[in-house]
């Protein structure tokens, strides 16, 4: 507990931006459980009476007018058209535009958060050198280089990597760190009584301790990847999801912008579970509960 | 091999603060060597930092010299909405977030009813909003103010709900051996042990609210500090640019420290005893 407890000091103002929410909602889903089939029934009429309200107060009642808020129905309609393979006027292209954009920008903020939060997080100088540093990197709303970084490097794809690479490496980078700081300095000594030497401690005690912590990062910057495909693609590009949510916007088509809102929702829950199941598989020991407790 | 103990807790501050000006002054050099003599980058697009200090007389010059004059637009007009919106924005996750938060932190059948939609509402993307915000707010603040609270509100809501899930039941149990009744448990066990999530909810909003009043007003805004660095950047002034970069990121960390001290003296209990 006063372990944890001095991580929070540690990590200053700045790494507070970066708690996982999910990991609050997952405990408070697994708090509140409740497997009685009348919970789960009280939930699907609620999503039926919400859908309905939505559909009779933008429908027939006409409260809101459909052109700012279309029905359910428009919407599925649209989405429907969307998809590949199956709808009719598929938008493929875009969803590839955006997702190898995504893909490239978040393996390299992989990489380099990792390695540089290891260096950060496990040895002293790095500590000293880098961590106040990247602190304070941390501080400035990198999102707001938009319109910079598109000068430098054009609309095309370039410059959409470098955003989403500038925006997803930071929580990398920073829980890496932050992992090495946690690491159970006794397991430490421990392994250096029984003989180990130095890359032994490094493979067998702070690499497992410290490695929750690089996946936890790596789910955090999924969010961050997403929320950067989307600046890139709005401030200015010809193709992807965030440019027909924009052109589609703008032309008062607002069923299809909410398709665009669904499929972005659905992509990126879909890239999350993905690496929470990465975590579940890699690192089976970790509790994230105790990370709650340490705030 | 690893450091013993915390972080930078063994090295005096003024250290820090030296180590940290000494690392800016060199990246600032090599920065400098590498743009504005080797034009790795073009210089028009990357403001070298002797540009980017040229940038701040930019903005807060007056006469000719001001491209924001020339604009018609003071550069405080800018600094007003953009305060406006991060403030009104703030304060409408803090209504909302909070005695929503309490609720379905408390409440087992509040967070049932409730809690899956708020699953589905934290994984919208609030980018993606900017868009629909500006047909359904037009162009104003409105829209600014709309995506800021919609982004600040998920902190503060689910750490506000995370407080009354960690508290010590023997603490409950034995508010209600001495007879409190359940508004006075509320009010006597949970909320005060929430205070700190709370807090550190306020403190993730200030940065996430930073961060998407810019995005917002980068993406179809007029006014506001966002809107600046556009205009700054399609008249190739760059420099300018990141001088109100680098303004945001300062107000940035100042707000936090405010919301870290009130939180030492509002809640000593959690943070007094971590802090050295």
């Amino acid at each position: 507990m006063t372990l944890r407890r001095r991580k929070t000091e540690a990590s200053g103002m700045a790494s507070e931006a970066e708690v996982d929410h999910q990991v609050i909602l997952a405990h408070l889903g697994k708090r509140n459980a409740s497997r009685t089939s009348v919970w789960n029934l009280i939930f699907v009429i609620e999503v039926a009476a919400l859908l309905g309200l939505w559909e009779m107060i933008s429908g027939p009642l006409g409260v809101m007018n459909p052109k700012f808020l279309p029905p359910p129905s428009a919407i599925f309609d649209e989405l429907w058209r969307m998809l590949p393979i199956v709808g009719e006027r598929p938008i493929t292209e875009d969803i590839v535009f955006s997702l190898t954009n995504f893909a490239y920008g978040y393996v390299l903020a992989a990489v380099v958060g990792t390695t540089l939060g290891l260096v950060i997080g496990t040895t002293k100088a790095g500590e000293l050198l880098l961590g106040p540093l990247a602190y304070y990197a941390y501080a400035v709303p990198r999102s707001a280089l938009a319109p910079v970084i598109i000068l430098i490097w054009g609309l095309g794809a370039e410059s959409k990597v470098v955003i989403i690479f500038l925006l997803a490496v930071f929580p990398v980078l920073i829980t890496t760190m932050e992992g090495g700081a946690q690491v159970n300095r006794t397991l430490v000594d421990a392994g250096r009584v029984f003989g180990a030497t130095r890359l032994q401690t490094m493979r067998k005690v702070i690499l497992p301790d410290l490695f929750p912590y690089v996946l936890i990062g790596l789910r955090i910057a999924v969010i961050r990847g997403y929320i950067g495909v989307l600046i890139g693609e709005l401030m200015g590009s010809f193709k992807g999801l965030g440019t027909i949510l924009k052109r589609s916007s703008y032309n008062f088509e607002m069923a299809k912008s909410f398709a665009v809102v669904a499929i972005l929702i659905v992509l990126s829950s879909l890239t999350m579970l993905l690496v929470s199941f990465m975590k579940t598989k890699l690192a089976p020991w970790h509790q994230e509960e105790d990370l709650l407790k340490s705030r | 091999m690893l450091p013993r103990g915390p972080w930078w807790t063994r090295v005096k501050t003024w250290h820090k603060i030296l180590i940290v000006a000494f690392e800016v002054f060199i990246i600032g050099v090599i920065w400098q060597f590498l743009i504005g003599t080797l034009e790795l980058i073009n210089p028009i697009f990357m403001p070298t930092p002797t540009r980017i200090i040229e940038g701040f007389g930019l903005l807060f010059g007056s006469g000719e010299k001001s491209v924001i004059s020339a604009t018609d637009q003071a550069i405080w007009v800018h600094i007003r909405r953009s305060a406006f919106c991060y403030s009104s924005g703030l304060l409408i996750g803090v209504i909302v977030g909070i005695p929503v938060g309490l609720l379905i932190g408390t409440s087992r059948t509040a967070y049932r009813l409730i809690g899956r939609f708020i699953w589905w509402l934290y994984a919208v993307p609030w980018v993606a909003l900017r868009p629909p915000a500006t047909i359904w707010f037009g162009f104003e603040a409105a829209p600014v103010i709309f995506i800021v609270s919609f982004a600040s509100t998920f902190p503060i809501l689910l750490n506000t709900a995370a407080g009354p899930q960690t508290v010590d039941p023997s603490l409950l149990r034995s508010a209600q051996v001495f007879g409190a009744g359940r508004f006075k448990q509320f009010w006597k066990v949970l909320l005060p042990s929430s205070l700190p999530f709370i807090f550190v909810g306020l403190r993730q909003a200030i940065v996430i609210s930073m961060i998407s009043l810019q995005v917002a007003e980068i993406v179809g805004s007029s006014k506001g500090l966002g809107a600046l660095i556009v205009l700054m950047t399609s008249h190739f002034k760059t420099g300018a640019a990141f001088a109100v970069l680098l303004s945001a990121a300062l107000i940035t960390i100042i707000l936090g420290q405010g919301v870290r001290y009130t939180a030492e003296k509002l809640a000593p209990w959690h943070f007094g005893q971590v802090r050295r």
